[in-house]
């Protein structure tokens, strides 16, 4: 039996998978979580992996959080497959509601950083290519804008004003619809 | 500490998340800095921008109330979003024709002449068509389009060229004749066969054809968009459904029928080829009597009042109660409630604001 007993291990080990931070950190993640980020799937399914995946445009602390992001998804994602042959549907629709809530609730909790961090998650978002994580921290910018004046999100977003007089006042002529 | 920059790189992704709804958030957004106008009024951006909100949603609502003071029908606009301006009260007592691509068309008859509208709920941009000399025949009605049907994808053409058809009924018989933004001019009449005392037309395009019907009309109207003429008409499913019917486009872009029979509604995809049912094959039949609980008998009659395109929704009346079904799950939904109301044009729009900069 030791030879099923290590094909076990090997199994094991083949669905971790090592991330590397720019800061040299270590992460041992599930495959299922590692592979919520399509640049890490395209990675494990050309076989470079081994070693560990350099992620060099993503500090440890970023990382961390990304990492709880990809974990907490990956476990609804098949905790949705799995449940759904061991309920009636009415229970079915009864776990699955209540898992989508605690899943936003997660979501919410977890957009609660400052907005270097929201930015640089956008940044390790975009970089990894997870979809559910780009679309949730970039729409949290979005909102964060509506009903905004234009000076009111040069000041958040620190963004220096350097159309002219002229320009301004041309793209106000132009959608003053937006502006009455 | 000074707030963190926002990097290049996430501008844009953060830009494509705007409400598309509201486009008051782009245009202000266009005034933060030089690099945020470059790529809001980029094409690019404007295609990823409507790729990424697709989903056509209604706007508002235009319905044709009968006013007894005027003794005609006069619209009024409900507004379901926040990017639609009311509609200006300008003496006139409009009355809405048709609604698309962006555009809502109004009509009202003065002693000699009928005067055409065009109205841009989002921008409020109003345009006077050429007055057209009244008919013989009190009765006429009027049509709207992108002109480049076929070409456009529809998603922001508010600002492009468009057509006009307008049908009435004269000494020489029914006619239509088609107004051409570009050319700013209507053109000759064209005889076409249609009923010589006709309600209000409702339409649906399907690619370059406008398929119209007249309230208690059994036949549909093939309106060509290139040959601007109507070419060819087929009968509807039944002969007996011209009032209770509507012309729908079905799931897959083709052209449909809908009608209310008994408190149910009878759903046909139009195949050219099918041999009964004058070339409609009926899809499903939707029990409105059990979802609605309306005890036969007692409930007053049903009217299908419109259909709005993109969304499969239909419009129907049921004791002075605008209800909309939704053709995908059958979700019935209460809109409106005036008991004058005689149709309903929804105003659709994927609410992408225009784009003055292009």
């Amino acid at each position: 039996m030791a030879s099923a007993g290590s094909g076990d291990e090997k199994a094991a080990a083949a669905a971790m998978i090592t991330l590397i931070s720019s800061d040299n950190e270590k992460f041992e993640v599930t495959e299922a979580t590692a592979t919520l980020s399509q640049t890490i799937r395209h990675m494990i399914e050309d076989g470079c992996t081994d070693g560990g995946v350099p992620l060099p445009n993503v500090t440890s602390k970023i990382l961390a959080r990304v990492i709880e992001y990809c974990k907490k998804h990956a476990t609804a994602a098949a905790g949705e497959e799995g449940s759904s042959s061991s309920f009636s549907d009415a229970a079915f629709l009864e776990v699955d509601r209540a898992f989508l809530e605690e899943l936003e609730e997660f979501d919410d909790a977890f957009l609660e950083v400052d907005r270097a961090t929201l930015f640089d998650l956008i940044l390790a978002a975009n970089y990894l290519d997870i979809k559910g994580l780009l679309n949730l921290t970039c729409q949290k910018v979005a909102d964060s804008v509506k009903g905004k004046t234009p000076e009111q999100i040069r000041e958040m977003y620190n963004i220096v004003n350097d159309l002219t007089p002229e320009e301004e006042a041309e793209i106000r002529r132009e959608t003053q619809w937006a502006f009455e | 500490m000074p707030a963190p920059e926002l990097m290049e790189e996430i501008v844009e992704e953060v830009l494509l998340r705007f409400p598309p709804r509201d486009p008051t958030c782009l245009a202000r957004a266009a005034l933060v800095c030089k690099r945020w106008r470059r790529l809001i009024s980029d094409p690019g951006f404007r295609r990823r921008f409507d790729e990424f909100h697709p989903t056509p949603k209604m706007l508002g609502l235009l319905c044709n109330i009968y006013s007894a003071y005027h003794s005609k029908l006069v619209a009024r606009f409900v507004s379901t979003s926040s990017s639609c301006s009311p509609l200006a009260d300008d003496g006139h007592s409009w009355r809405a024709e048709d609604a698309r691509h962006g555009r809502v068309l109004l009509s009202c008859d003065t002693t000699e002449h009928v005067l055409f509208m065009v109205w841009d709920p989002i921008t409020g941009h109003q345009q006077e068509l050429p007055a057209m000399p009244r008919t013989m025949f009190r009765w006429r009605s009027a049509l709207i389009f992108c002109a480049a049907v076929g070409t456009c994808s529809h998603l922001d053409c508010r600002r492009g060229p468009f057509r006009v058809v307008y049908m009435g009924c004269g000494r020489g018989g029914a006619f239509t004749c088609t107004y051409s933004s570009e050319a700013a001019a209507w053109s000759e009449p064209v005889s076409a066969s249609l009923p010589i005392n006709s309600g209000m037309a409702q339409s649906v395009l399907v690619g370059k054809t406008l398929y119209f019907k007249f309230d208690r009309d059994t036949l549909v109207k093939k309106y060509d968009c290139e040959l601007c003429k109507v070419v060819s008409s087929i009968p509807l499913p039944l002969r007996s459904i011209g009032r209770s019917a509507a012309l729908i486009t079905t799931e897959d872009g083709g052209l449909g029928c809908a009608a209310l029979l008994k408190y149910k509604f009878h759903v046909w995809s139009r195949k050219a080829d099918y041999e009964v049912d004058n070339g409609w094959l009926k899809s499903r039949v939707i029990d409105l009597e059990r979802m609605l609980n309306i005890v036969t008998g007692l409930a007053t009659p049903m009217d299908v009042v419109g259909f709005a395109d993109g969304i499969g929704t239909i419009f129907f009346n049921m004791d002075s109660v605008i209800f909309t079904i939704y053709l995908k799950t059958n979700k019935v939904k209460e809109v409106y409630n005036d008991s004058a109301v005689c149709s309903v044009i929804p105003y659709m729009g994927f609410c992408s604001p225009e784009n003055p900069f292009l």
